[in-house]
């Protein structure tokens, strides 16, 4: 019922380019947004509406690295560092300079996109693993850069950043800052969506591909690699800025290299290269992660026998298992499984 | 000039763990083409296995080798059989993240076997202090560099000469093809596995010596790895040693001389911006293979 | 579909599971009020090895305060959530205690990034943080945080005097060095008023080495540090680096030749452990009373200890102990004032910035706050290896260095 029926075709451009393709798509996205900004400001409490937050901040983040592994084809593990990048921007600008939100928020994203331009640069010659190399090197360089930011940074200390302030209203509660997150969250992801149909888009997919033949068909590929480490940086460096406002206070230790490469992993298991697989990976991230916090304690109390910190490493121990499960299980992620599902409600009951 | 001396010796000597600890990531890349990121928590795993064995346990050494030998070879098998057997012919990056998810796998058991602070082994090595010149160097960095050198020979002989060696290069350039040219491709891989595992087991065995044995310096000495891995390039034996000796001597250099001019902490990234500037001059590490890509 | 079986039996399990565990979960106190206390520990990643003794002593702690009736007409519960040394798991992980039931009246927090992260949430969620990590943004009033470890710098200021006073016999004046872990634990003790601390005294810096998080060759190091003829150094490092730094002055012959400092969290037992004899003459200025002396100073520790036949690290036990004899203490303060019923993160808050000279059951030195103190200790114990012997060298005052504190010199 998502998929148009079997032997239903396209018959007009403006038919093939839609976005809600049946009408059940166009109920599902209503659903959808009752459910965001609706029902969950109503039901949710102050710890559903924090993993909501973090969640939809994690959601524009992804959003960038989905452009940029998902559709350029470019492995990147530098992902928190533009994070860090635009978080520490954010906080700089507000806490020195005492620029308010709607000035910070796109400077972070500027000065984020500037260093995904820096960081491209290297693509013109290096290619796969040693690009992602490349954006671990500059992980470390950005933390060391950081540590020694003398008082622009505050080195160790970490630096405040102020609630968010937009037309008189300050975000400065949980739920308020829900709508600011969650709409940007959702104007992140239509953009995202655009520009992955846009001549940017197919471009993408031709380098992810096969570069060369991308070469061949007239694609400037250094150009397009270069755009798609922009774009991912300055989605990155929109995340950071909202971390940032939304914290209250950052220190470097909140950018942890592991987190690039979950982000990086949870992209694969929600599916390379799709927008809706993208957001699935971001939730189903932090809601494990949640099921994880939540399980600790409960089966420390269940059994006894382990010690507590055993359980920790117990919890360690499912969280990896589960991943490899959804691995082995649905290689291409879970969004192919999806597709699968609908394609096959779709060809019912002829399969052919 | 006597720091310059004492720098590059001990640069060197350090960089022979890394390399040792690197071999174990070119063998698996060489065999299967997974870059494995698992490689910090095996590292760190071996070397708690062997603490279990011989001061938990009280066994000999002898027979906590051999113990830990046919643990290896379990995991290796249960590896290949439930998580890259199912994966073959997937993409690389999902087979990648499945070695991180393994990563956690092990993180975590370590931390619900063996929780607290780091265990230590008893003293194998004398440890003495030569003088050689105005250069120091401890019997200890001596028998690191010489497993570094003796396993360096070994694997240059097995990947070079040894039919066994040359099977599991095919089978890394194409599994189908080695596949029809009747190799069982999954014997391979527990292969790879094992031989990798092992050499991580050597180098987390060295690594102990030197900081106790610790779950996170070891996770952290098994990523620097990686980096050795790509400087060197990812399918050369050779690089990984020579990248390991080089950036051992990076991270001396760095802290000897520019250290006191920017307020230290370069010893952590002087050796990526050199690698950065590596790349670029040779896109595939100093001694990868050059991929000619056909359309 | 074979595949889509497995899923859905996977799936199917995987619920079971959970709904097992949430059954299980619903267990608790009948009658008497329960006064629940958060912990937000870090059992896994980078921190986790050295947390993992709080584990234990969590539990031990909760259950001897309840068993001696600690806080009367009300039992205590322990809440805790693993942080994972991972700030947006342990973000969650806080508000899933704050919005939990029976919400937790304070929360006992393990990390200087975390906890700094999480000031604004806690003054917010308006729920007292007695946090074993220190930073200056989480001692700024009116934060909610209360540090339990008195600043870095302070316990270098300690560290100085003690050196001065007592070990320091030749003439003219010493010469100083840093030599410290090159993250935000080491570096915190380097700041103005340090610098300013030394001139005063007429000593002079004349090197500042940084050892990496991991360090795997410190030959660099260890020499500049020879070549400045250093007599004496401070720094924050944990025991498996320093250790590493000791191995490399024996290789270029300068053991002994130095005095080494250290802030409290250098674990003296682990150091011994790994380097043997290289150990003597390490010194630290401690908040974790002497293993060796809990009998007399914190029976009840050694009790519990010994009760449920503990193994773990003795250190971090009696470390995280304190920390759980501060927040009870508060709660048990907040029972009298307000009824053990009505106990809520005000009414602990209230009594954090009254308590005063608290022994925090003998676990370390004495405890004060105020409404405008967030540190809690203005003394630290001086402790040092001797013949691979962790000897304690008594309490020494902690001078006040944090910028505008009262020893800073002008």
């Amino acid at each position: 019922m998502l998929k148009k029926p079997c032997g239903t075709f396209d018959e007009t451009y403006a038919q093939d380019m839609s976005v809600i393709r049946t009408p059940y798509r166009g109920g599902l996205l209503i659903l959808l947004f009752l459910f965001l900004f609706v029902i969950t400001p109503l039901i949710a409490d102050n710890y559903a509406l924090g993993v909501m937050n973090l969640i939809g901040i994690s959601v524009i983040a992804m959003m960038g690295l989905n452009i940029l592994t998902g559709y350029c084809g470019q492995i990147s593990i530098g992902h928190v560092a533009f994070i860090a990048v635009g978080a520490y921007t954010s906080s700089i600008l507000s806490q020195h300079l005492g620029w308010p939100f709607w000035a910070t928020f796109p400077s972070a994203i500027l000065v984020s996109g500037l260093m995904g331009m820096v960081i491209g640069l290297p693509t013109l010659r290096i290619k796969g693993f040693y690009i992602a190399i490349s954006t671990l090197a500059f992980h470390y360089i950005i933390v060391w850069a950081i540590l020694h930011g003398g008082d622009l940074t505050k080195g160790v200390w970490g630096l405040p950043c102020e609630f968010p302030e937009l037309f008189g209203i300050s975000f400065n509660t949980e739920k308020k800052m829900y709508y600011l997150i969650m709409i940007l969250a959702v104007i992140g992801t239509v953009l995202a969506f655009n520009l992955v149909r846009s001549k940017f888009g197919r471009g993408f997919v031709a380098v992810r591909d096969n570069d060369i033949a991308a070469e061949f068909m007239g694609l400037n590929i250094f150009r397009l690699k270069s755009i798609a480490f922009i774009i991912c940086a300055m989605y990155a460096g929109a995340a950071g800025s909202l971390y940032a406002h939304y914290l209250g206070m950052i220190t470097v230790e909140q950018f942890p290299l592991i987190d690039s490469i979950w982000y990086l992993g949870f992209l694969i298991v929600g599916g390379l290269g799709s927008i809706s697989g993208a957001i699935f990976g971001v939730v189903f991230y932090r809601l494990i992660a949640q099921i994880v916090l939540f399980a600790a304690p409960m089966i420390s109390e269940a059994l006894p026998f382990l010690s507590v910190s055993g359980v920790a490493g117990f919890t360690q121990m499912l969280f990896g298992l589960v991943i490899i499960l959804f691995l082995v299980l649905e290689p291409r992620g879970a969004i192919h499984r999806w597709q699968l599902t609908l394609t096959s409600f779709r060809l019912w009951p002829f399969p052919y | 000039m006597e720091f310059f001396l004492q720098l590059v010796v001990s640069g060197f000597l350090t960089g022979s763990v890394y390399a040792l600890m690197a071999l174990g990531i070119v063998i698996i890349y060489k065999a299967s083409s997974v870059f494995n990121f698992a490689h910090g928590s095996i590292v760190a795993f071996a070397g708690y296995l062997m603490w279990h064995l011989l001061v938990n346990l009280q066994l000999s050494f002898f027979f906590s080798v051999l113990i830990s030998l046919v643990v290896i070879a379990v995991i290796s098998f249960l590896i290949q059989r439930f998580i890259l057997y199912p994966l073959t012919g997937q993409s690389v990056l999902t087979i990648i993240m499945a070695t991180l998810a393994l990563a956690e796998v092990f993180s975590g058991f370590i931390t619900l076997f063996w929780p607290g602070p780091a265990r230590t082994y008893p003293k194998f090595l004398p440890s003495s202090v030569f003088q050689l010149g105005t250069v120091f160097i401890t019997s200890e960095e001596l028998v690191n560099f010489a497993i570094c050198v003796v396993a360096f020979i070994i694997f240059m002989f097995f990947f070079r000469k040894s039919k066994l060696g040359l099977t599991m290069r095919g089978t890394a350039e194409d599994h189908q093809l080695a596949r029809s040219e009747g190799v069982k491709v999954d014997r391979i891989f527990v292969l790879a596995w094992f031989i990798a595992i092992v050499m991580a087991g050597i180098g987390g065995f060295l690594m102990a010596h030197m900081h106790g044995v610790n779950q996170e310096p070891l996770i952290a000495m098994g990523m620097k790895s990686l980096t050795v891995v790509i400087l060197g390039g990812m399918e050369s034996i050779l690089g990984a040693v020579i990248g390991g000796l080089a950036i051992g001597l990076l991270e001396a250099l760095g802290a000897g001389y520019l250290d006191p001019l920017v307020g230290g902490g370069v010893e952590d990234v002087f050796p990526f911006i050199i690698l950065l500037a590596v790349l670029l001059i040779k896109p595939y590490g100093l001694f990868g293979y050059k991929r000619i890509e056909r359309v | 579909m074979e595949k889509k079986g497995k899923i859905t039996s996977v799936v199917t399990v995987l619920v079971l599971w959970f709904a097992i565990l949430l059954c299980l979960g619903q267990t608790g106190y009948a009658g008497e009020p329960v006064i629940a206390i958060g912990h937000l520990p870090h059992f896994t990643g980078a921190y986790g090895a050295t947390q993992a003794p709080f584990a234990p002593a969590q539990e031990d702690a909760i259950e001897w305060a309840n068993s001696v009736n600690y806080v009367k007409g009300a039992k205590l519960k322990l809440v805790w959530v693993d942080g994972g040394t991972d700030p947006s798991k342990s973000l969650a992980g806080f508000k899933k205690m704050a919005a939990g039931n029976p919400a937790p009246v304070v929360i006992i927090g393990e990390s200087t990034g975390i906890g700094t992260a999480l000031v604004k949430m806690h003054a917010k969620a308006k729920i007292p943080d007695v946090e074993g990590g220190m930073s200056l943004a989480m001692i700024k009033p009116p934060s909610w945080t209360f540090v339990q470890p008195p600043p870095y710098v302070n316990q270098f200021g300690a560290w100085v005097d003690y050196y001065l006073k007592y070990i320091w016999k030749g003439p003219g004046k010493p010469k100083f060095a840093w030599l410290t872990w090159d993250n935000p634990f080491g570096r915190s003790p380097m700041t103005k008023e340090a610098d300013l601390y030394l001139k005063s005294k007429g000593i002079e810096i004349v090197a500042r080495e940084f050892i990496p998080n991991v360090p795997s060759n410190t030959i660099a190091q260890a020499m500049r540090l020879k070549r400045s003829g250093a007599n004496f150094t401070f720094g924050g490092m944990y025991p498996s680096a320093l250790s590493v730094v000791l191995k490399d002055m024996e290789k270029i012959g300068m053991t002994g030749t130095v005095s080494i400092g250290m802030s409290y969290a250098t674990n003296l037992d682990e150091l011994v452990k790994y380097v043997g004899p290289l150990a003597n003459g390490v010194h630290i200025a401690s908040i974790v009373t002497l293993v060796e002396q809990w009998p007399e100073k914190s029976p009840m520790v050694q009790k519990m200890y010994d009760k449920k036949k503990r193994t773990t690290n003795k250190w971090g036990y009696g470390n995280c102990w304190s920390k759980f004899a501060i927040a009870i203490e508060a709660v048990r303060i907040a029972a009298e004032k307000v009824g053990p019923d009505k106990v809520d993160g005000q009414a602990v808050y209230n009594a954090l910035i009254s308590m005063k000279n608290f022994d925090a059951w003998g676990t370390s030195p004495p405890v004060s706050f105020s409404k405008t103190g967030r540190v809690a200790m203005n003394s630290v114990e001086i402790q040092a290896v001797e013949n691979g012997k962790v000897v304690s060298k008594g309490y020494a005052d902690a001078p006040d260095l944090l910028p505008g504190g009262k020893d800073v010199p002008k």
